[in-house]
């Protein structure tokens, strides 16, 4: 009886203590990586959703105020949380109100560019009268 | 030499072959330290055996030491070894001599080695293997198999040959994975490791985690949980709900936005109200028979409401034929309510959308009295931080002395008997405001630096429109106003009583009477000499008579009685108010009104009533809501009840006050666009 196979090479062995084992780890190890890429994706995409809902609300207030025949700059800021309200750039002129956001993001540099904005338009109040100066 | 198990069953149990690659899956099971290869040898002739797509490192490398090193294998014409999973797998025909020939050539191959033979073929292989040197596996069914199994074990262990017997099997899915080189699992599993470890190698115990604990969670780590079906799985069911969240998530945005633009639609159309509230209750006509541009129809009213809703949709991304605008009040005379409806499709993922998923999104908004407070509480009664420190009057809003006013007043009703409806742009000014003024626009010949502008005595108005300038400035003189300056056209200066910014001015000037009034009775019963047209006749003694006794105004009784009865002395609600002034029985009785059919009588006790109510309340707005809701339902809140009917009825007699221009010391109705619904 002749010997039929040579055992395997130390370096051959070393790489074998992986096995399929090591082989089902090394999957789960890539596949964390993955996980957290996918999560943090799905976590920015709504930190962008609930900043454009934010966005909506607080155009909408703005624009009401306007309506009534109110500032609507104190109307657009006081429709957000604190945290936000810093982010918010108005830009109002007659009955349009412009809003833009830049939401929370987990890559700094990123806000510019995924700012959000919307944009509500309500009649504005008959022109105010103009006073003399005299 | 390797070791070696020899499989075989009984011939009612059918095939051991794959109880055999079982038992060689788990003499493959190391734990700790380097992974071990285990070969199976197919003696039966029934199974073509191919690769595997994954295979152990092991598996590859006991295979590809065989076909290299062992040369009688290649010339044996016995085929190739194939890799499977965790074993490597040499199948030879059904001929027990091929069989042995390779148990021979892999003898060894220092891996464990499970034989898979026939039953005719299994007394000739153990006849030729050497004594001492092989196990042995025998399936078994049980039952009518029992007697030849339990003669086979005699014959065993007579032989002192190391033998277990398999009472059924492992089952399809099992087997599958066991002839793929796999775990077959479960308690099939466990059997072939228990018989692997009686009959071969010990192999490593299974290392579970308790139960419940992290660990076990983390089991789909090792082999035995295939790490990338389960992370895919866990990935696509992430991806799965992340896009039903944005699915949903986007059908709620799509309708939260609808609404907001039917609210925006809706207040645009109140605002539109709004503005032209007042010119409902202008004259059609002026006094010389031509139009007044300035009234406005009923339908005229409604129809730009209604356009500045479809307007404010339209900016506000709604599509024109999916509005729909109705005033549920536009029965009356003067309607403060609209109603916006929109339809809109909810759509998923681009989808048509279902019937279900269509929906109606809607809003009211109106226009309504403002938060009315107590006495002064709306601006100041008496003027400060300039050169006049007296009591107060009102128009339009405006501040000046009383006896400016009260010129005013007289001014005012020329100029409308004209057709000119005066506008009060600008009167007293702090010098507070005044220096706020000039830093806006630094020129002395238009803006007077503070402390120089006479505007700080309150005895100056700076009046429009532009079109009643040339009027004014031909008969302001005819009350007591002057034209201060040549190139301010605008600007007219009070020149009778105390000299402006005079301590005689704060002497002479009469107690203040805040907006709102501040005692019993509005304080202008005196401006009552010029009735609303829409007066009738029979009601113009009695409605002069009645404010100078209670001291009421007279537009304000007019405008009640043009809302509570469109002056008809015959009037009965159904809810029981009888007369012009709509009295219920218990409240006429409480008055002494014996007959409220009697418009004369009925003025009266209605001036006597808003009198007491004028005192109680302190303001016009909530001295109505009283008169409409009951004093009751005003005391409780001190504002105007939110009912709609009271709120209705406030706002279309302010409105009128203001279309008659007879709101004085009031200023502008307060009447608030606010989004209902």
């Amino acid at each position: 009886m002749t010997r039929a196979a040579a055992p395997p090479s130390k370096r051959g062995a070393a790489r074998s203590t992986a096995g399929a084992a090591g082989q089902a780890q090394l999957e789960l190890v890539a596949a964390i990586p993955a996980l957290i890429a996918v999560a943090a994706i799905i976590l920015q995409l709504m930190a962008v959703g609930y900043a454009q809902s934010l966005a909506d609300g607080s155009a909408e207030a703005g624009a009401l105020a306007i309506a009534a025949g109110r500032d609507p700059e104190p109307a657009v800021r006081s429709a957000v949380p604190g945290w936000a309200a810093r982010r918010v750039e108005p830009d109002i002129e007659g009955g349009r109100v412009e809003v833009r956001m830049q939401p929370p993001v987990l890559i700094p540099g990123l806000g510019r560019r995924l700012e959000v904005s919307s944009e509500a338009w309500v009649r504005p109040p008959a022109s105010d009268r103009d006073a003399g100066g005299g | 030499m390797a070791p070696l198990i020899i499989a075989t069953h009984t011939p009612a149990a059918g095939s051991a072959c794959a109880e055999a690659a079982a038992i060689a899956v788990a003499a493959t099971r190391s734990g700790r330290g380097a992974e071990r290869a285990a070969l199976l040898i197919d003696a039966t002739g029934r199974r073509q055996w191919r690769n595997t797509l994954l295979a152990s490192d092991a598996a590859r490398g006991l295979a590809r030491g065989l076909a290299v090193a062992g040369e009688e294998i290649a010339d044996s014409e016995l085929g190739a070894i194939c890799v499977r999973g965790r074993i490597a797998v040499g199948a030879v025909p059904a001929d027990p001599a091929d069989a042995l020939r390779l148990v021979d050539a892999t003898a060894d191959c220092g891996s464990q080695r499970v034989l898979s033979v026939l039953p005719e073929h299994f007394r000739v292989v153990m006849d030729e293997v050497p004594a001492g040197t092989a196990s042995v596996m025998l399936r078994s069914r049980g039952g009518s198999d029992r007697d030849l199994a339990a003669a086979l074990s005699i014959e065993l262990r007579a032989r002192n040959v190391r033998h277990k017997i398999w009472l059924g099997g492992l089952g399809a899915i099992g087997a599958g994975r066991a002839r793929a080189g796999l775990e077959p699992g479960g308690p099939a599993g466990g059997r072939a490791r228990r018989l692997c470890a009686a009959l071969g190698e010990e192999p490593a115990p299974e290392r579970h985690p308790p139960a419940g604990t992290l660990k076990q969670w983390l089991r789909f780590g090792s082999e035995t949980g295939q790490a990338l079906p389960a992370l895919l799985g866990l990935v696509a069911v992430v991806l799965l709900l992340a896009g039903a969240l944005v699915a949903l998530g986007g059908a709620a945005t799509a309708k939260g936005r609808a609404q907001r633009a039917v609210d925006l639609a809706a207040v645009s159309a109140a605002r539109s109200m709004r503005d032209d509230f007042d010119r409902l209750f202008i004259p059609a006509r002026r006094p010389d028979g031509t139009r007044d541009p300035r009234h406005l129809s009923r339908a005229e009213y409604l129809d730009r409401g209604s356009a500045a809703a479809l307007g404010a949709g339209r900016h506000n991304g709604l599509a024109a034929g999916s509005l729909r605008v109705e005033f549920p009040d536009e029965e009356s005379f003067a309607p403060v309510r609209v109603e916006v409806r929109a339809r809109m499709e909810v759509r998923l993922m681009g989808r048509d959308p279902s019937p279900a998923a269509r929906t109606t999104v809607r809003a009211t908004a109106g226009i309504e009295p403002g938060t009315a407070g107590p006495p002064g509480s709306q601006a100041p009664a008496v003027a400060s931080g300039g050169g006049y420190s007296g009591p107060l009057a009102y128009r339009q809003g405006k501040p000046m002395r009383p006896d400016v006013a009260a010129a005013f007043d007289r001014l005012s009703g020329a100029a409308g008997s004209a057709g000119h409806a005066l506008i009060v742009n600008s009167a007293f000014r702090s010098d507070a405001e005044q220096a706020a003024l000039f830093a806006a626009n630094p020129d002395p010949k238009w803006v007077a630096p503070p402390g120089r502008s006479l505007h700080r005595c309150a005895t100056e108005l700076d009046l429009g429109p532009p079109s009643a300038h040339g009027w004014l400035a031909a008969n302001a003189g005819r009350f007591g106003f002057v034209r201060r300056y040549a190139w301010e056209a605008w600007h007219f200066g009070f020149t009778r009583g105390p000299a402006p910014c005079s301590a005689a001015a704060d002497r002479a000037s009469g107690p203040a009477r805040s907006p709102g009034g501040g005692g019993p009775g509005d304080g202008r019963a005196a401006r009552s000499a010029g009735l609303p047209a829409f007066v009738p006749g029979f009601a113009r003694a009695p409605l002069l008579s009645a404010a100078a006794r209670h001291d009421v105004s007279a537009e304000l009784l007019a405008a009640q009685l043009l809302v509570e009865s469109n002056f008809n002395p015959a009037a009965v609600s159904p809810a029981g108010a009888r007369g012009i002034a709509q009295f219920m029985p218990a409240t006429a009785a409480a008055y002494g009104l014996d007959d409220p059919f009697d418009p004369a009588a009925a003025i009266a006790a209605q001036a006597r009533l808003m009198s007491e109510l004028l005192g109680r309340f302190g303001s016009v707005q909530l001295a109505l809501a009283a008169y409409n809701a009951g004093p009751g339902a005003v005391s409780g809140c001190s504002c105007v009840p939110p009912y709609p009917e009271t709120q209705a009825y406030v706002t279309r007699i302010l409105g009128i006050l203001d279309g008659a221009g007879a709101l004085g010391a009031s200023g502008p109705p307060p009447l608030e666009v606010r989004l209902l619904e």
